[in-house]
């Protein structure tokens, strides 16, 4: 019980949660006591530098096991401890729905404050991984739902913490689904901003092209935008292709694109020349890339897209003339006369 | 895609000395942002001690690339990114840098630093975080097309035979007893992380 009440110790003194620049931190391996500030040598094994907190690896299974066992013995009316014991819990491990669920009841008692409890989840985001926690993402959405006629939600604030959280675990699934949520809650009118998380969606993407959430999230926007620059956004995405070739996200976006935009006029022949300048080379000196397994893959993602680009045609009943061009990747050669 | 340093060192004899470098570090936790430094500083010195004059090289370890080159005058270019920034760019990055340099600082002036202030590469840190932006000094190297660079899955693999990267990380007086003591822990449970 002991590293357990040294950390309620130092959360408690140092009034971690309660400064912006609080963080916390998981550490592989901790410095000797005394390489430490004088003001964190109470806590070691715990480390308290400047409103942050940093808990090794080796303590974490210990204190889950500590606070769990003393969760147990709170009683249902220990309102004080229970609060204490259950932050405590899913500052560690933040996907365990006894605790948060714990919390939720102590909210709906009015034993937990809502914007504390709004900073709590940002100060268990600090830690990357943590930032992931489909438990704690909802947690979050639950607050604002439950209270939307107390709380006023700062739109600006939620959108940074995605972006942060998303910088922070790539690829953060749970960060990109909430953040679609509070578009799709709070902005769903407010053309303006659509278009403004458009831009910056497709600025992000730029740097984070592997991003299959981000892309997600911005597929979302065009069907929510009805986008009436189509061709823009195509010669977007064409130049990310030709910049980074072999990336697969890229191709499985195309994929979206041609779903929203079959029947525009030109947009299947335009495919189909793109392709096939792929695969001459056209391209060759605008990539930023020149390995040859990228060069390789890139032809391969080429025709594989010509390939289902056709079949999606002949689905919609457009004509095809590029069929051929196609054979070399068709599970058989006489593909298009499939019956589906 | 990220950048995390640009370095430049010199080689004396058989040892790297880094005279100027700039670090992106804001990815990484406060907690971790000093040993990171410490072993990107370290990676640094070993691999561009390890790179022949002439040559081009790309180590890899956990999710992080040094990129390197070694200008025949003695002194070498380096960029840490992650895997997901193109070799390509970072090649025409430093060569751009070391172009730059060799201008600005006269043999004799980086013969004898010890430390050199050079803020312009706190900018490209900055401006190329977008490997687009490299668009236009890529045009103008046509003739990196043809050098190849060669890349190492892991920091073992640029060490001579008989060196081991255990005993080099005990003797570097660029890490502090902490991240010696955390690498060897980290190796030991075989865990993630190492930052090497």
């Amino acid at each position: 019980m002991q590293l357990y009440q040294k950390l309620c110790k130092a959360i408690t003194e140092n009034e971690i949660n309660t400064k912006k620049s609080d963080e916390l931190g998981l550490l592989h391996i901790i410095p000797e006591a005394i390489e430490l500030p004088l003001e964190s040598q109470i806590y070691y094994p715990l480390i308290v530098v400047e409103s942050k907190l940093g808990i090794s690896k080796k303590d974490l299974s210990l204190l889950l096991k500590e606070a769990h066992n003393y969760y147990i013995t709170v009683t249902k009316n220990n309102y004080h401890d229970l609060e204490q014991v259950t932050r405590v819990m899913i500052l560690l491990k933040p996907d365990n729905y006894t605790a948060m669920n714990r919390r939720k009841e102590l909210i709906l008692s009015g034993h937990i404050d809502l914007k504390q409890e709004l900073a709590l989840i940002e100060l268990i985001f600090t830690i990357p991984k943590h930032s992931k926690s489909s438990v704690a993402w909802y947690h979050r959405q639950w607050i604002y739902t439950h209270f939307n006629q107390l709380l006023h939600i700062d739109i600006a604030n939620e959108f940074k913490l995605c972006t942060v959280t998303s910088a922070a675990y790539p690829r953060n699934y749970y960060s990109w689904t909430y953040r679609y949520w509070i578009l799709k809650t709070y902005c769903i009118n407010n053309i303006p901003l659509l278009e403004r998380e458009y831009r910056d969606t497709r600025h992000w993407i730029e740097t984070n092209i592997s991003d299959y959430s981000g892309f997600q999230y911005l597929q979302q926007l065009m069907g929510l935008l009805k986008l009436d620059t189509e061709d823009i956004h195509m010669k977007w995405l064409d130049q990310l292709i030709i910049k980074y070739p072999g990336h697969e996200s890229l191709w499985c976006h195309r994929r979206f694109c041609s779903h929203l935009m079959i029947h525009s006029p030109n947009y299947c022949h335009s495919q189909h020349e793109f392709i096939s300048n792929i695969l001459n080379d056209t391209f060759k000196d605008q990539s930023l890339s020149n390995t040859t397994d990228d060069i390789v893959l890139q032809k391969e993602f080429a025709l594989r897209f010509g390939l289902w680009q056709t079949l999606l045609e002949k689905r919609n009943k457009i004509n095809n003339e590029y069929a051929t061009l196609y054979l070399t990747v068709a599970p058989i050669p006489d593909f298009l006369n499939i019956q589906e | 895609m990220k950048l995390y340093s640009i370095l430049i060192l010199r080689k004396d004899a058989d040892k790297a000395k880094i005279l100027a470098s700039q670090f992106d570090l804001s990815s990484f936790g406060f907690f971790q942002r000093g040993s990171v430094q410490e072993f990107m500083n370290f990676s640094a010195a070993t691999i561009a001690e390890r790179t022949p004059a002439g040559q081009r090289q790309s180590v890899e370890s956990e999710n992080n690339v040094a990129h390197v080159y070694s200008h025949p005058q003695g002194i070498s270019g380096m960029i840490i990114s992650d895997k997901d920034y193109p070799s390509r760019v970072a090649f025409s990055l430093i060569n751009k840098i070391m172009d730059e340099f060799l201008v600005k600082f006269p043999t004799d002036v980086w013969k004898k630093a010890d430390t050199l202030d050079y803020p312009e590469i706190a900018d490209y840190l900055v401006k190329y975080q977008d490997p687009q932006q490299a668009d236009t000094i890529m045009k103008v190297q046509k003739e990196l097309d043809e050098t190849t660079a060669i890349l190492h899955k892991t920091i073992d693999s640029v060490l001579q035979r008989g060196e081991k990267l255990d005993s080099l990380v005990d003797r570097s007086e660029a890490l502090s007893n902490q991240s010696k003591m955390f690498y060897k822990t980290a190796k030991k449970t075989n865990s993630c992380c190492v930052v090497m």
